[in-house]
């Protein structure tokens, strides 16, 4: 995809470790960012993406898990792998709910590590991807004018074209004019396809729970 | 005659030595008016008594009261040769040479007697006799001399009838006055030899009047036969009245003009001379006689008395008394083995050793042996040995076997004196038992002693294990931390040798990591193996700080994860500890936990713990672990040392009694202050190694 490597960051408190991780890192091209602490790592700015993060879960300090709920506000979706010497079983699920990529006990074999660091560039740039779907959509349903929007809302909840009209006050003629714009401006290709934007930019459920 | 009592030595007192003048005056007087008077103005006596009882008055009393008696003397012989019509001169004369006569005799008699003047002794007798003789002598000389400054008679016949007269005068009467009151006390008499010996005494006395009274001078001798009769009877004082009686009788005869000597000699002076030569012969053989017999009869006394002594000793005394022959059989038991059972006489004729504890008999030989042969002696010879008793059982005796010999010097038997000590050896076996006892005892309490201490070794090492199980988890992450490592860049030296080409520098990078990383595993398991050791304590210098830092470096992790601040304070310049360095450690091991756990409350306020190190007055190390964290409620401060008691929900309550106990055993003390601003201090003192030996 992008020409920009991607950008691992590694926060544990052993150095051996660190530098065991860089080292591995390296030899597979990825760029590694080393912290010995969260409150390290938290200090400096985040790399560019793609990104994901490997982290010790029993850190001096607010620990790894912590970081994880911490970071779902601002930096959501920062893809984490945790490594722990403790590998107790209600931690990783605890883990894994709450969205980590994967959890490796240490010592662990430098492919798990790899395929862990995959899925979660992976990950990042399906996030990153998203994103970008998102905002064009968006950009799109700017251009609809109001009347197109409200027909656009009921249209994507799954009403006729006679219902609308009469929902609304106008011409069931009107209605069909206004379908077409919107279908024209947002790009879809059928009314399902419609439909699904409207899901994606959560129209239908605002208009829906308007319904009586 | 004398009859004083008191002798030498004894201060007489003036009246008594008064009346002993007094009657050697009148004894001196009566003798010397008697012996003159019987022979008329012209003659010269035979027998000169006179002398005799002043020689026994002097040899009786104290050598000052001597002028005084002689000048009584010289007043009583005077006076006699005055009343038979002697001049002044002559009787004041011859006196003086009859005191000067007695007086040397007595000296001499004194000088060389030897002790009392006891008749009963030959040498006495001897002495006696010479001294009679010879100082009759000197009287004689001087005798003459007086006669011839008056110009009275022939000097030479004067001196050998006066020597003789004066000699026989201090033998015949000197004795019986010595005997009125013999020296060593009067002997009993008995009656049946009193009747005897007064037949003998009238034998005798009938005997010489017969033999002066009859026309045969040879039959003389037969006066010496009852003569003798009396002194076997009597001996010195049979002796003595024999020759009293035998010598009036004669001398009366003679005077009177009958007896042998007139059959003998027609001159007068030789008749006397004769007279005078047969008491002699009477005097010179029936007085050693009576010595010599009384000497035998002492010895013979003694002897038996000495007999009767044993025997009496050997009858009445709780020893048993043997007397064995030279084969040790019994020759005489003493009533004394009744206590064994046995009568005396059934002993007689049995070996001595068939009544031996057969275990005991070599050393009963050879105790006896060592008798004849002090050379056998090895080493201490046992004297104890058991002794059957009649009813078969055994009694301890302590034998003292000696060797009798013949008049030769040759052994001819054994005498042994047994005592029964079996209660003595009841005692010492019961205080060699006790002994026992005691040495047990004390071997007891130091095995009870070394298992104690080996038990707080060992709970000591329960309790490190314990203590180590708490921070295990610390030493599994903290094991697992470099093994995780070494696993990747073994991992990663594998991928950069795989490339293509391989990249060998970025692979050495990373083995050289796997090692250091391997190093530092193996570090933390000796630290660790170093704690759980099972090695009993051994005491040795031990760095204070470098044992702060080991422990520090052990529980690094688990105080990070804490967020426990630790801040050193290590003395500059500490003397070595004397000690026991794993101990020591989990002393500090178990404070540091302690103020970790005491610490995990504090919320909102930094966690911190000090260690210091320094020397207190005494120069003993000194280690203070102080924590700011809950302090100790007064209940817990109470029982902080108790075993098993704690405020943790998963402690033992071992840690600090077992820290206490280890500190003690290092000559230190362990307690705890509560800190200024909250919080604990535990702090613990050790001998410094400063002058500890090794």
């Amino acid at each position: 995809m992008s020409a920009a490597p991607p950008n691992v960051i590694v926060v544990d408190d052993d150095r051996g470790i660190r530098e065991a991780l860089e080292g591995l890192l390296r030899s597979v091209g990825l760029q590694v960012s080393l912290f010995g602490s969260v409150a390290e790592f938290l200090a400096a700015p985040l790399p560019a993406r793609p990104r994901c993060l490997i982290l010790d879960v029993r850190l001096p300090g607010r620990s790894g898990l912590d970081l994880q709920s911490e970071l779902a506000g601002a930096d959501a979706g920062l893809p984490m792998i945790f490594i722990t010497g403790h590998g107790d079983i209600p931690m990783s699920v605890g883990a894994m709910k709450a969205g980590a990529v994967e959890f490796l006990a240490k010592p662990f074999r430098d492919q798990d590590l790899l395929d862990a660091i995959q899925v979660a560039l992976d990950r990042d740039r399906a996030q990153l991807a998203g994103a970008a779907a998102d905002t064009a959509l968006r950009t799109r349903l700017e251009t609809l004018t109001a009347r197109e929007r409200q027909v656009f809302a009921l249209v994507a909840s799954g009403r006729l074209n006679k219902q609308i009209a009469g929902e609304i006050g106008v011409a069931e003629i009107t209605v069909k004019v206004h379908r077409g714009q919107v279908m024209k401006k947002m790009g879809a290709r059928s009314i399902v396809d419609l439909v699904r934007m409207a899901d994606r930019l959560d129209l239908a459920g605002a208009d829906g729970r308007r319904a009586p | 005659m004398v009859t004083t009592p008191g002798g030498e030595g004894q201060r007489a007192r003036p009246t008594e030595r008064l009346l002993v003048c007094a009657g050697v005056a009148a004894a001196a007087f009566a003798l010397a008016w008697l012996s003159l008077a019987m022979l008329g103005p012209s003659r010269i006596a035979p027998v000169w008594p006179a002398n005799g009882v002043l020689l026994a008055a002097l040899l009786r009393r104290e050598r000052r009261e001597w002028p005084a008696i002689l000048a009584a003397g010289l007043i009583g012989i005077a006076a006699g040769g005055l009343m038979n019509g002697g001049a002044v001169r002559s009787s004041f004369g011859l006196a003086l040479c009859d005191l000067l006569e007695v007086g040397l005799s007595a000296t001499a008699i004194r000088a060389f007697g030897g002790g009392a003047p006891d008749l009963s002794r030959l040498r006495v007798v001897a002495v006696g006799g010479l001294a009679a003789i010879a100082s009759a002598a000197v009287g004689a000389v001087g005798a003459g001399v007086v006669l011839d400054w008056l110009g009275r008679g022939s000097i030479l016949s004067a001196a050998v009838v006066w020597t003789l007269a004066n000699a026989l005068g201090q033998m015949t009467a000197a004795p019986i006055v010595l005997l009125l009151r013999p020296p060593e006390g009067r002997r009993a008499i008995s009656r049946r030899k009193l009747v005897w010996s007064a037949l003998s005494l009238a034998a005798l006395a009938g005997t010489v009047s017969l033999v002066f009274q009859q026309a045969h001078y040879d039959l003389i001798y037969l006066i010496f036969a009852p003569l003798l009769v009396v002194v076997f009877q009597l001996e010195v004082l049979g002796a003595a009245i024999g020759i009293l009686l035998t010598a009036i009788l004669a001398v009366g005869f003679t005077v009177r003009g009958h007896g042998p000597m007139w059959l003998m000699a027609d001159d007068p002076t030789e008749r006397v001379i004769l007279l005078q030569l047969f008491l002699l012969g009477v005097v010179a053989t029936n007085f050693p006689l009576a010595a010599a017999l009384a000497d035998g009869r002492r010895g013979h006394d003694a002897a038996r008395l000495g007999e009767a002594r044993y025997r009496l000793l050997a009858e009445n005394s709780r020893d048993i008394v043997f007397e064995f022959d030279a084969q040790a059989n019994i020759r005489y038991a003493s009533a004394a083995v009744r206590q064994l059972g046995y009568e005396p006489a059934d002993l007689v004729g049995h070996s001595c050793f068939s009544f031996v504890h057969p275990d005991d008999v070599a050393t009963a030989r050879k105790a006896m042996a060592v008798q004849l042969d002090p050379s056998l002696a090895d080493g201490v010879v046992s004297q104890e040995w058991r002794l059957r008793t009649a009813a078969g059982d055994y009694v301890w005796v302590e034998g003292n076997p000696a060797v009798s010999r013949d008049a030769e010097g040759r052994p001819v038997g054994y005498t042994d004196s047994v005592r029964d000590i079996s209660r003595r050896k009841v005692l010492e076996a019961d205080l060699r038992r006790k002994q026992a006892q005691a040495e047990a005892s004390e071997r007891a309490r130091r095995a009870a002693e070394a298992r104690a201490r080996e038990n707080l070794d060992e709970l000591a090492r329960v309790s490190r294990v314990l203590s180590v199980g708490e921070f295990a988890s610390s030493i599994a992450h903290e094991l697992n931390q470099p093994i995780a490592a070494i696993v990747t860049n073994g991992d990663t030296a594998l991928r950069w040798l795989g490339n293509d080409p391989p990249d060998l520098a970025e692979a050495r990078l990373a083995v050289g990591r796997s090692i250091r990383d391997a190093e530092r595993a193996a570090a933390i398991i000796n630290r660790t193996r170093a704690l759980l050791s099972k090695h009993p304590p051994a005491f040795a210098e031990v760095d204070i700080d470098a044992c702060v830092d080991d422990v520090l470096l052990f529980t690094d992790l688990v105080l990070r994860r804490n967020h426990v601040e630790v801040r050193k304070h290590l003395a500059a310049r500490i003397p070595p500890a004397w000690g026991d360095r794993v101990q020591l450690q989990q002393v500090l091991l178990n404070l540091i936990g302690n103020g970790l756990d005491a610490m995990v409350g504090n919320e909102g306020r930094p966690r911190v713990l000090d260690i210091t190190t320094g020397t207190d007055p005494a120069g003993r190390v000194v280690v203070t672990v102080e924590d700011n964290g809950c302090g100790l409620a007064p209940e817990v401060a109470e029982r902080l040392f108790d075993s098993f008691f704690t405020t943790k929900t998963d402690g033992v309550g071992l840690g600090l009694p077992i820290s206490r106990s280890i500190v003690e055993a290092h000559g230190g003390r362990l307690w705890a202050t509560p800190r200024k601003g909250g919080g604990t201090a535990f702090r613990f003192t050790v001998r410094a190694s400063v002058g500890q030996p090794g």
